[in-house]
């Protein structure tokens, strides 16, 4: 049998379908027995949450006065959910601890830098990225640690590292924790590829390490027991000590990460390079890195998050971060009221929420940007 | 006489306990070129990957241009500027523009300016067709053109020879035309070529030699004409009829 067209089809629209919102509503969220009871389920547990959330913060919330007493329901005579009267007073507290008052523009100079720093990196499209990373990588570092700590000979005044707290705190080991991991991690993965068994050997070692260690063990160990590898004169700050602890303990988990990266390349992107007679080395900087890098965006990122959540360790070995400050200040007496605590912990949780969630929003980004490069 | 452009002396390759290269020997002169053919795992791509170095060989010896290629790094790289690799899977840089893929190693490897070794990129690009796609990322480009962009970036670094490893085999029907024709043209303007390729229309027009590999060694090597109507080894006679149909 033979077929032979005989007319050709023109285009035609595509089926209408059902709209408005109650179809959307009926495909949605009750198609099924299934759905309707989830649907159900989470919608009560909302409804649930929801009023009592809006209540605590916002609703029942009191936002001015000057003593605990504002915040007390038998004074005022209303019920009272959070204190961020409590808060506005205590900000600055809460943001540079016990920095000096006349100096806190050197800590608000350090966030414009960091704030400068993030944005150069973060922002895909910023001119001169390359410069951006020497920013990052090696001058804000030196220039924030003059900057907060002090150069006489520059006309800084000292300030000792005992008296930053709060947010500063938080920040400083997060940012420390932040820019020394990247490198030392890439350099770990590197070198537990490596063809020198030596060098291998040592990263796997290194690396396994301060992975099978918590991160409160490394703390301690750093408090304690660095000033033991130094020689007796020589004394190591006491908030330097966490920080060197949580650089390592990251660039651990860091190496880990890129290292998936850098599996992910084809062998073929590598093998053209050294091809094209490029150097291993070359190679590597050129051609796999950056790919890897772009591949491992995500994880980084989540890694990060879960790094500046763990900062809050660092109270432990006695640092002021930003939760230390916070039950510090809500034990002031004048303070002293039941909505208190709940006020305290509900702005960390706040923050700390504002701040990952930003972070994750970006990975998200940048996870839908390289996917979207990805299609064919 | 000059210096031929390849000399392998048997050379050896094992992979683990197989044997996969059992005493080549072959000489390519200057300007031919060569066309290896042979049954899947009979060593035609280790061969190739050996010649630049990408796989080490453990007995023999390999001159390229002159050059013994030994395994200290700095060699190895010398010969490597010498010896452009085209491969199946194009291997462009995925993270760069076709351009730039040009341009890389130029740069980083022989010194160029950026300016020249764009002005270069360039005038491959448009040697083979596609200098009009140079902006472009490698990945919205077709099949053919991507093989076309890895071949321009293996000339700006101005090889004395040129290997390809099946570089049709990865493309769809209507495109392994164009990149044939690139390599035609690229023969007939005297650059050696080596080519491992089961396009035999294209081995019987532009090769000198065409060289038949059988579980790791060299099974026959005979001109074109001779080798298609007239082989003589029982292996090359079986290969040719499933092939050739
Ligand atoms: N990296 C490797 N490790 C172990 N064995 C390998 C490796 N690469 C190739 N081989 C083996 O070496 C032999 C020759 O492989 P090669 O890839 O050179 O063959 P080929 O002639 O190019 O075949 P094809 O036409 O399929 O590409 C095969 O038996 C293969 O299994
Ligand atoms: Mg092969």
């Amino acid at each position: 049998m033979r077929f032979v067209r005989d007319h050709i089809i023109p285009p035609a629209p595509p089926p209408r379908r059902a709209g408005g919102p109650l179809a959307w509503m009926r495909n949605n969220l009750f198609a099924g027995p299934g759905n309707v009871v989830t649907t159900l389920l989470i919608l009560g547990a909302l409804a649930w949450i929801g009023p009592a959330l809006a209540r605590f913060l916002v609703l029942d919330a009191v936002w001015t006065g000057t003593s605990g007493d504002a915040c007390r329901p038998e004074v005022i005579g209303r019920p009272v959910g959070a204190c961020w009267a409590f808060i506005g007073e205590k900000i600055n507290y809460l943001a540079y601890g016990s920095y000096p008052a006349a100096e806190r523009w050197r800590p608000n100079l350090f966030f414009g830098l960091l704030a400068l720093g993030a944005a150069w990196m973060l922002w895909l499209g910023a001119p001169r990225r390359d410069l951006g990373a020497w920013f990052v990588f090696a001058i804000l570092p030196v220039a924030s640690w003059l900057l907060l700590s002090g150069a006489p000979a520059l006309g800084l005044a000292s300030v000792a590292t005992a008296l930053w707290g709060g947010i500063l705190v938080t920040l400083v080991v997060s940012a420390v924790g932040i820019v020394a991991s990247l490198p030392l991690g890439i350099l770990l993965a590197l070198g537990r590829r490596s063809d020198l068994p030596v060098l291998r050997f040592a990263c796997i070692g290194f690396i396994e390490f301060w992975r099978g260690v918590p991160l409160i063990t490394v703390l301690f160990m750093a408090n304690v027991m660095l000033p033991l590898f130094l020689p007796g004169d020589v004394t190591v700050d006491r908030l330097l000590r966490p920080l060197i602890g949580i650089a390592l303990f990251a660039s651990a988990y860091m190496a880990e990460v890129v290292r998936g990266g850098l599996q992910a390349i084809p062998a073929g992107q590598g093998q053209a390079a050294l091809a094209l007679g490029m150097t291993r080395a070359q190679a590597m900087r050129c051609v796999v890195l950056p790919q890897a890098l772009k591949v491992v965006v995500p994880g980084i990122v989540n890694t990060l998050i879960g790094l500046f959540k763990d900062t809050t360790l660092v109270a432990i070995v006695g640092i002021a971060d930003f939760v230390r400050v916070l039950e510090a200040a809500r034990a002031d007496p004048r303070w002293s009221a039941p909505a208190i605590p709940a006020t305290a912990y509900a702005f960390a949780a706040l923050f700390y929420l504002a701040v990952c969630f930003s972070m994750a929003r970006y990975a998200g980004f940048i996870a839908r940007r390289l996917a979207a490069g990805d299609r064919r | 006489m000059t210096e031929p452009a390849l000399a392998l002396t048997g050379v050896n390759k094992w992979f683990g306990t197989t044997h996969v290269l059992r005493g080549i020997d072959l000489v390519v002169a200057q300007s031919e070129t060569v066309v290896i053919c042979g049954p899947s795992g009979s060593g035609k791509s280790t061969l190739i990957r050996c010649i630049n170095g990408l796989e080490p060989h453990q007995g023999g010896r390999i001159r390229v241009n002159g050059h013994a290629l030994t395994d200290d790094p700095a060699t190895l790289r010398a010969v490597r500027r010498g010896v452009g690799m085209v491969f199946q899977s194009f291997n462009l840089f995925s993270h760069l523009t076709v351009l730039e893929n040009c341009t890389l190693a130029p740069m980083h490897a022989n010194g160029l300016s950026r300016r020249a070794a764009e002005a270069r990129a360039m005038a491959e690009l448009d040697r083979v067709r596609i200098a009009e796609h140079a902006r472009a990322r490698p990945e919205t480009l077709s099949g053919g053109q991507q093989q076309r962009a890895a071949i321009a970036r293996a000339l700006c670094m101005d090889p004395a020879v040129l290997l390809f490893d099946e570089p049709t085999s990865a493309l769809d029907p209507e495109m392994v035309q164009e990149v044939l024709d690139a390599m035609t043209a690229l023969a007939e303007t005297g650059t050696t070529l080596v080519c491992v390729t089961h396009e035999m229309g294209f081995a019987r027009r532009v090769a000198d030699r065409v060289v038949f590999m059988d579980e790791g060694q060299i099974v026959e090597i005979a001109p074109p004409d001779a080798f298609f109507d007239s082989p003589r080894h029982p292996r090359t006679q079986a290969f040719l009829a499933r092939v050739l149909g």
